[in-house]
């Protein structure tokens, strides 16, 4: 163990930055977690189109991010999954302004072989003792979880199923409680009940659009990128045509 | 220069050790600190290395203060000493050369290199400077420890019982060439030991400790013959015996081939160790006349060593360990004495103090 | 497998481990010897990243090295770039975190050396850093590679501090650990179970390395 080795070691480690000169310019975006799925799917698309841009994908609750943006992450572009972060982050001086981009929709997801029928009970299903947990994401700090507590509240039983609620992160990690047979029943996006791992396990309803605020999402890019060019190549990807087209296939309305 | 040591330091419980000495520290000299084990021996010399720190008083080198109570002191790795340990404490991670030049700075590598061989040279380890201390003897690793602390060229060497953990043959083997080497050196030295050969045959001063306290200073032989029968006193040169026979107060001793009458301090045993006081053997060569002395042996020289006026004449005598006899320079030159030769050694009985071994 | 996430936790592990090797070296010789009146405080620190709960940690971090406090004013005003959600940041919350991983095997190897020798070293003209740099540090060199071995194998692992101090940014602060928690989120079971394997195999190798270095320094003595 001679101290050359440890010095050696010591630049070698830390010294490896990225080496080619010729990557494509890599936007970092900052995405709600119900647009994991369908994001990958834009991704794919849009680099297709525009091979000297490269898309990192970080996933969160939309309040995570949004905190962490105020705390200095160096993210290009916010999609949330509501439009109160962005507009929150364009008053701070830290946006430019907000861009609707897509709509999402709640649905209540039960487990198939509890042999209920959501869609023919709506509610009543959770009154089933066979559903032990509900998931859901944490309404503090993911928009579909406040949608999914709205609900609740509406239909009048938020204080019944509340002892059986289980908080996720952000709604992607409520689907993966979900999948994960954690919990038997609970409230995430279309889009995410739509995949195939969790269609295949359970049956789903939509949630009539009245019984929430309606889940608007919005997008922001951020004064402090270094290349908001190529952002705003993509948010015109994702507002144009194409990307529309994509999110519609997925379950999303119209921004 | 003089090293003047006035300094006390306590124990929990109720040991209290407190010594006032000097040492001169700009020619050679060999002095002895003596005593039975656990007296505080050790803790005098950790003091003055500076790997302990004395309670009260001080300790000084010609005007340069090494400690001063209750907490002035000068840095052990300051103080220029050599510290032989008893167990050698050899850095198992150097080789033997490594150790040995471990405290040396300063100089080309040449000139280090020659410093280490020639310490090799001098202590019998030529060809071993490659090795690793775990591959020498008890011996081998306590010269390889006298070598590394005299390496530096220090002020004063401390030696702790240097040979307290070798056997004997190579302990014997030891003392001559650690003398001689000190001496052509010229480095003072201050070594501890509870052996009285050991004493007599390396110090030229002997500080005498006792619970704690230096309670005689002179020449070894003169400090341990007065101390002889005192509560503070050695047993001298030790020899355990048999034996084999009782009568009128007088006990018949056998000790190898050799057979000793010595005063019976009373009491039932069969084992005894005999206490002989160099200055209690004379020698004669050629037939006896009548004479007062009931032991008288035959022997051969082994060798003789000077002690100042004084020669210290080594015997074969057919017993375990030689018999020492300590005979003037004169007597010496009169009686032509050199190894080899045959000689009578006649012990006083008187001279010979035997301490009963219980089963 | 993301092996993009795998070269950056490689990267982060190895940096922090080797930026620990002065640190801990620099920190055990009090911890190890010294006889002063705030050591019980030292000590107390220096274990405190064992015991808290990561988010507590990443919390403290976040704070200390956040865009508010000097710390991260100072770099922000050197680099232009925050510290938080950064490589370098992370490589920071990783050295702290990691610290007693790598202090704990070393500074008791230190302390089973022979005081002893440290003694001959001191009376052969040593002063105080000659002796724990020329004896003591060589003799405990077994301490030294089980710390460094413990650390990397923590820092691969980390979780937590990372998430918080990091957050999920591929190429700079998506470790494997990070990434392994993204694929479960997508619900890429296959993939997650790689990434389970490949660390589980890593976490094993790491002990079994621990282990035979510690049989050989019982059959060394």
């Amino acid at each position: 163990m001679t101290f050359r080795t440890f010095l050696l070691g010591c630049m070698l480690a830390a010294g490896l930055p990225g080496l080619a000169q010729t990557r494509p310019v890599p936007v970092a975006v900052a995405a709600a977690g119900d647009l994991r799925g369908v994001l990958e799917e834009l991704r794919q698309g849009f680099e297709a189109a525009h091979p000297q841009i490269q898309l990192q994908l970080s996933f969160g609750a939309s309040g995570s991010l949004a905190a962490q943006i105020q705390q200095g992450a160096p993210f290009d572009l916010f999609l949330s999954a509501d439009e109160g972060f962005p507009q929150q982050l364009q008053k701070q001086g830290l946006a430019l302004a907000p861009f609707p981009y897509a709509t999402g929709s709640l649905v209540l997801w039960v487990r198939r072989d509890l042999g209920l029928d959501p869609a023919r009970d709506g509610w009543q299903v959770l009154s089933s003792p066979a559903v032990r947990k509900i998931a859901t994401a944490n309404p503090r700090t993911a928009p579909y979880g406040r949608a999914a507590e709205a609900a609740l509240r509406q239909a009048g039983i938020y204080e019944r199923v509340q002892p059986r609620l289980v908080f996720a992160d952000n709604i992607a990690q409520a689907a993966q409680f979900l999948q994960a047979g954690t919990a038997e029943a609970g409230l995430v996006s279309f889009t995410q009940a739509d995949n195939p791992a969790l269609r295949l396990l359970g049956n789903l309803w939509q949630i009539p659009a009245g019984a929430y605020p309606p889940l608007r999402q919005a997008g922001v890019i951020l004064k402090r990128s270094t290349c908001v060019d190529q952002a705003q190549a993509f948010q015109a990807y994702l507002t144009g045509p194409e990307g529309q087209a994509v999110l519609a296939r997925r379950g999303y309305g119209r921004p | 220069m003089v090293l003047s040591a006035r300094f006390s330091r306590s124990f929990p419980g109720t040991a209290v050790i407190a010594v006032d000495f000097e040492l001169a520290m700009d020619r050679f000299g060999l002095t002895v600190l003596f005593g039975p084990s656990g007296c505080g021996k050790t803790t005098v010399l950790r003091c003055l290395a500076g790997l302990e720190r004395p309670d009260s008083g001080a300790i000084r080198v010609g005007d340069r203060t090494w400690f001063q109570a209750p907490r002035q002191e000068l840095p052990a790795c300051r103080r220029r000493i050599g510290y032989v340990f008893q167990d050698p404490a050899l850095f198992p991670h150097l080789s033997v050369a490594g150790n040995i030049g471990y405290g040396l700075a300063g100089g080309s590598r040449a000139e280090r290199t020659n410093r280490i061989q020639a310490l090799m040279a001098a202590l019998g380890l030529e060809g071993l400077g490659g090795r690793r201390p775990g591959e020498l003897s008890g011996g081998q690793k306590q010269r390889v420890a006298l070598a590394r602390a005299l390496a530096p060229r220090p002020r004063l060497v401390l030696l702790d019982e240097p040979f307290a953990a070798l056997d004997r043959a190579s302990a014997l083997q030891l003392r001559h060439p650690l003398r001689q080497l000190l001496q052509d050196l010229e480095i003072p030295a201050l070594l501890v030991t509870h052996d009285p050969q050991e004493a007599l045959a390396l110090g030229d001063r002997m500080l005498l400790m006792h619970q704690g306290r230096i309670v005689r200073d002179g020449p070894p032989a003169r400090v341990l013959s007065e101390a002889a029968g005192a509560a503070e006193g050695p047993m001298g040169a030790v020899l355990r015996t048999r034996v084999t026979g009782r009568a009128e107060g007088l006990l018949r001793l056998r000790a190898g081939s050799a057979e000793l009458f010595a005063p019976d301090p009373g009491g039932t045993f069969l084992e005894a160790y005999a206490c002989i006081r160099g200055e209690g053997v004379a020698l004669e060569t050629g037939a006896p006349g009548i004479l007062s002395q009931r032991n008288r042996l035959q022997a051969t020289i082994l060798r003789i060593e000077v002690q100042g006026p004084l020669r210290r004449v080594y015997l074969e005598a057919g017993m375990p360990e030689p018999l020492e006899a300590l005979v003037t320079a004169w007597a010496c030159d009169d009686l032509a004495l050199a190894p080899g030769r045959p000689v009578h050694a006649l012990v006083k009985a008187s001279a010979i103090r035997v301490v009963p071994i219980d089963v | 497998m993301d092996w993009e996430a795998v070269r950056l936790s490689l990267r982060l592990a190895l940096s922090s481990a080797f930026l620990l090797v002065p640190l801990a070296v620099l920190l055990a010789w009090p911890l190890a010897y010294g006889r002063f009146r705030g050591r019980v405080l030292l000590e107390a620190c220096s274990s405190l990243p064992l015991v808290l709960p990561p988010t507590v940690l990443g919390f403290y971090l976040i704070v200390a090295l956040g865009p508010r406090s000097p710390l991260g004013h100072a770099w922000e005003a050197l680099t232009g770039s925050r510290l938080v959600f950064s490589f370098q940041g992370l490589l920071l919350a990783q050295v702290v975190t990691n610290l007693p991983f790598f202090l704990q095997p070393l500074v008791a190897s230190l302390g089973a050396v022979d005081r002893g020798l440290l003694e001959a070293a001191r009376t052969l003209g040593s002063g105080r850093a000659g002796v724990y740099l020329r004896v003591a540090l060589p003799l405990a060199w077994r301490g030294l590679l089980s710390g460094l071995i413990l650390s990397f194998a923590h820092a691969i692992g980390e979780f937590g501090v990372v998430l918080m101090v990091g957050g999920d940014l591929p190429g700079r602060t998506r470790t494997v650990s990070i990434a392994l928690f993204d694929q479960v989120q997508n619900l890429d079971l296959a993939g997650a179970n790689r990434t389970a394997l490949g660390l589980l195999g890593l976490a094993f190798a790491v002990l079994a390395g621990t282990a035979w270095l510690r049989a050989r320094e019982r059959s060394w003595s």
